[in-house]
Order: structure tokens, then C-alpha cells, then sequence
């Protein structure tokens, strides 16, 4: 089964060709227009998705048929989602073809998804918009295990790139600056110290962390931002690692499988390579970068599954779900 | 009764979504309010919370619906809100504008909090 998937959750207006696990097409707008702005694609213009999305979705298509369509209804911004959940209400009756709505996270757990992989397993979604360990009992049955009380993972690396100056998205430039910093040059407070394992906190990191580089003008921008990312990236790890094992003694875990774009940093990955083999896990990731950040084929891959299962949606009724959660139906 | 719009000023780590969630509580919201930034909006019932950290400026803002979330009944939290201030004012007659700014002081679990109805 073909299946157009359309993404407008957050940034990007995205759209892909997908059937089964294998991607047809898949078009980003940031990607596509860069060349078109002359450089730097501005926040606004890229966020503006009513004005891209017939150019990407056409750019999916390339002339393709396809079976079916299928939309991220939530989570996200409810003006994005509302833009695409309105062309694929639109295409699905203009070309009698059934209708598919895909939970974002979903798309993101399934990024990473192998034939070898044993269910039940475990996912990490780490991005600018989402921190949460979810189980993942089989495809379609998920349960949320820890997420972020206030600033997520990516935010916080964003937000500690601007604090020492550096440009947006603020993630890979601080991974870069950190490279050549000395991770234990400062004292930073481990989050959720003794409160561990359930939860994820950034934001008194970041608040700590705005302190430190104020605190005076001589210090190394570089170990600041080795010791910045070893500290969120620290917290992550001993959650993910407490979360782990715990659940993990009864489910006996082989597999974690991690998607969103903080997925795409390889201190992070090493790290995570070291956790995984102290506790017997497999860590694995998206073939590639664009299938680490927001893309359409990953929606595509989550709609199949979904279409197996029979679970349409009814252009009717379909809406945006701007807080649904991945183990909400 | 005239909806509000309470503006959050002040700089990283401040304070601000901190804040939000303790007015939600008083608000007798149950959900947890975690940051909007990377997603803009975020809307609790009556409670909408924005984030204009990654806005390039008041026009981003007006893109969300921001009018239509202005109804009566509605109270809107706008964190960064000095990066849209123009698009703000425009609803000075027919919105109650609460301007609130945070700061850290030299202790560190001290904030100044000051605050000033904008509003006609």
C-alpha cells in the first residue's frame, strides 16, 4: 500500500511517499527551498506552511498514485497541525482514498524500527519539543515511562548555545564548541538529583547554567559548553538508565530504539553505546539525519503500520490533537 | 469581562514558565505546563501559554490565532513577550495587559518580580 504522509506538526512542512517501511520520496521545505531564499531559510517564511505545502506535496509525489493518506493530527502547534490535516481531508475525498491520522511520537519510535527488533523494547524521543522514555510493547501499543516537567532536551541545548553566544538551532554548534572543552572545567547541578528515574528536568540546569557564564567574563567558552552538554546529556543517560533497568528486570529489553533530532549528536551516541552495552541493550537509531528530525516518511511508516491494523479515520471527523499523547487513542 | 494578557519579560532561566505553572495551579489547571518554546502554543482550557523565543516578530504572533485567543473568558501567557510588544499593544483598548518582569538578583534563589497594567 502507497501512502501519502503529510507533517506540519511543528517547523517543517514536510510530505513523503512511503510503502511498508521503505520511502518512496521524502520532501522537507527547508530543505527544498534553502537555494530558492539565497541562504538561510527565515523562521517565519519556513514555518509558513500554508504557502509550501502543495509545492512539497507535489514534490512527494512526483506523479505517484497512491493508496492511502495519512497526517500527523498531534502532538504539535495547532495552526501547523490544522494546515496539513486540511489537505489531507481535502485529498483523501477528492480521490476516494482513505484517511489515516498518525501520532507524531509514533512516527519518531518507529524511525528506528529494524526486522531484528524484539518487542517489547523501549524508544527515546529526544528533541527541541519532546524528552520521554516510552515502552513499546508492540507497534500501536506504547506507555509513556518518563517525560520533561518543563524544558526539553533540545531546548535546553539551544538555550545554553545562546547563552555563549552561539546561532540556531543551537544543538549542533554547542556539540562542535564542546569537542574542544574540558567537560569537568566547572560545577554544574545534576538534575532531579534523588528525585531520579521518573521525570526529566532541565530547566534549573539552564537557569545554573546562565549563573556560571554571567558569573565572570574569563572563563573558556569551550569547557563551558563541554560541561553544559555532559550535565543534560548526563541526566538523560542515568534517567534513561534507572528507567532501563528497572522495567527492563521484568520486560527484559534487547532494544532501544531513539529518533528526534538530539538523536543526531555523536556524543550523545557514544554514550548511549557505553550504557547500552553495561546493561545489555541495543541501542539503535534512524538510518539517517533526516529521518532523526521531523519528516514526513516517518508518519508514512506509522500510517502502514496503522492500515494493517485496519485503524482509519473518517475525514469527517478527523481534528488536531495538539497534546495527544502516544499512549492516548 | 475583558480577557488578559499577561506578558513575561525577563532573561533565560528567569523564571518564566516557572511561573506559568504556578499561576495554572492557582488557575486550578491539572495539567503539567512544560515550556512552550520549541512548539509556540500550548492551550489548557482558558489558559493559553505562548512563547516567542523563536519568533522573529510580532507577525509569527498574529500567525498563531492570537486574535481568535482573545476572547472573553481567556487568559494569555506570553513568555518573551518584549519580542512582540507592537502586536501587543494593538489590543490595549479591549485587552487587560498585565507587563510582568523577572530578574535574578544576587541570591541564588532570589527574583525581582515587578509588575504593570499596560492596558487603557
Amino acid at each position: 500500500m502507497k501512502i501519502l504522509a503529510i507533517e506540519t506538526s511543528c517547523d517543517e512542512t514536510a510530505a513523503a511517499v512511503t510503502e511498508g517501511t521503505e520511502i518512496l520520496s521524502s520532501v522537507k521545505i527547508s530543505q527544498e527551498i534553502h537555494s530558492k531564499w539565497g541562504g538561510v531559510v527565515p523562521s517565519l517564511a519556513k514555518r509558513d506552511h500554508e504557502k509550501n505545502i502543495e509545492y512539497v506535496i507535489n514534490k512527494a509525489l512526483e506523479g505517484r498514485e497512491v493508496d492511502a493518506i495519512a497526517v500527523t493530527v498531534g502532538p504539535g502547534l495547532a495552526m501547523a497541525l490544522e494546515v496539513g490535516i486540511k489537505w489531507a481531508k481535502k485529498l483523501a475525498v477528492e480521490w476516494h482514498k482513505p484517511l489515516i491520522g498518525v501520532n507524531h511520537i509514533e512516527g519518531h519510535i518507529l524511525s528506528a524500527l529494524t526486522p531484528e527488533v524484539i518487542f517489547p523494547c523501549m524508544a527515546l524521543v529526544i528533541s527541541g519539543g519532546h524528552t520521554q522514555i516510552i515502552r513499546v510493547d508492540e507497534i500501536g501499543k506504547y506507555k509513556i515511562l518518563a517525560q520533561s516537567l518543563d524544558d526539553d532536551i533540545g531546548e535546553a541545548l539551544d538555550k545554553g548555545a545562546r547563552m555563549l553566544g552561539l546561532p540556531y538551532p543551537g544543538g549542533p554548534a554547542l556539540e562542535k564548541l564542546a569537542v574542544q572543552g574540558d567537560p569537568k572545567k566547572y560545577k554544574l547541578p545534576l538534575p532531579m538529583a534523588r528525585r531520579e528515574g521518573k521525570a526529566f528536568s532541565y530547566s534549573g540546569l539552564k537557569t545554573a547554567f546562565y549563573r556560571l557564564v554571567n558569573s565572570s567574563s574569563d572563563l573558556n567558552k569551550a569547557d563551558l559548553a563541554a560541561c553544559f552538554q555532559a550535565m543534560v546529556f548526563k541526566h538523560l543517560i542515568r534517567t534513561v538508565r534507572i528507567v532501563l533497568s528497572t522495567k527492563g528486570e521484568v520486560l527484559r529489553t534487547r532494544d532501544l530504539l531513539v529518533g528526534g533530532g538530539v538523536a543526531a549528536n555523536q556524543k550523545l551516541r557514544s554514550e548511549l553505546e557505553v550504557m547500552g552495552s553495561e546493561i545489555g541493550v541495543r541501542v539503535r537509531y534512524p538510518a539517517n539525519l533526516m529521518l532523526c528530525t521531523d519528516n514526513a516518511a516517518m508518519i508514512g511508516v506509522a500510517a502502514g503500520f496503522k492500515a494493517t491494523r485496519g485503524e482509519f479515520d473518517d475525514p469527517e471527523k478527523i481534528d488536531r490533537l495538539p497534546r495527544w499523547r502516544v499512549d492516548e487513542r | 469581562m475583558k480577557p488578559g494578557i499577561i506578558a513575561l519579560e525577563g532573561p533565560l532561566g528567569a523564571g518564566k514558565t516557572a511561573f506559568t505553572k504556578e499561576l495554572a495551579k492557582i488557575m486550578g489547571i491539572k495539567d503539567e505546563i512544560i515550556s512552550p518554546t520549541f512548539v509556540l502554543h500550548r492551550q489548557y482550557g482558558i489558559l493559553n501559554h505562548i512563547d516567542c523565543w523563536r519568533m522573529e516578530g510580532g507577525g509569527e504572533l498574529e500567525q498563531l490565532g492570537f486574535e481568535k485567543m482573545l476572547d472573553s473568558k481567556s487568559i494569555v501567557v506570553i513568555e518573551w513577550a518584549e519580542r512582540v510588544k507592537d502586536v501587543i499593544l494593538k489590543y490595549k483598548n479591549k485587552v487587560k495587559i498585565v507587563w510582568i518582569k523577572i530578574d535574578y538578583l544576587k541570591e541564588k534563589n532570589e527574583r525581582g518580580i515587578s509588575y504593570e497594567d499596560i492596558s487603557n
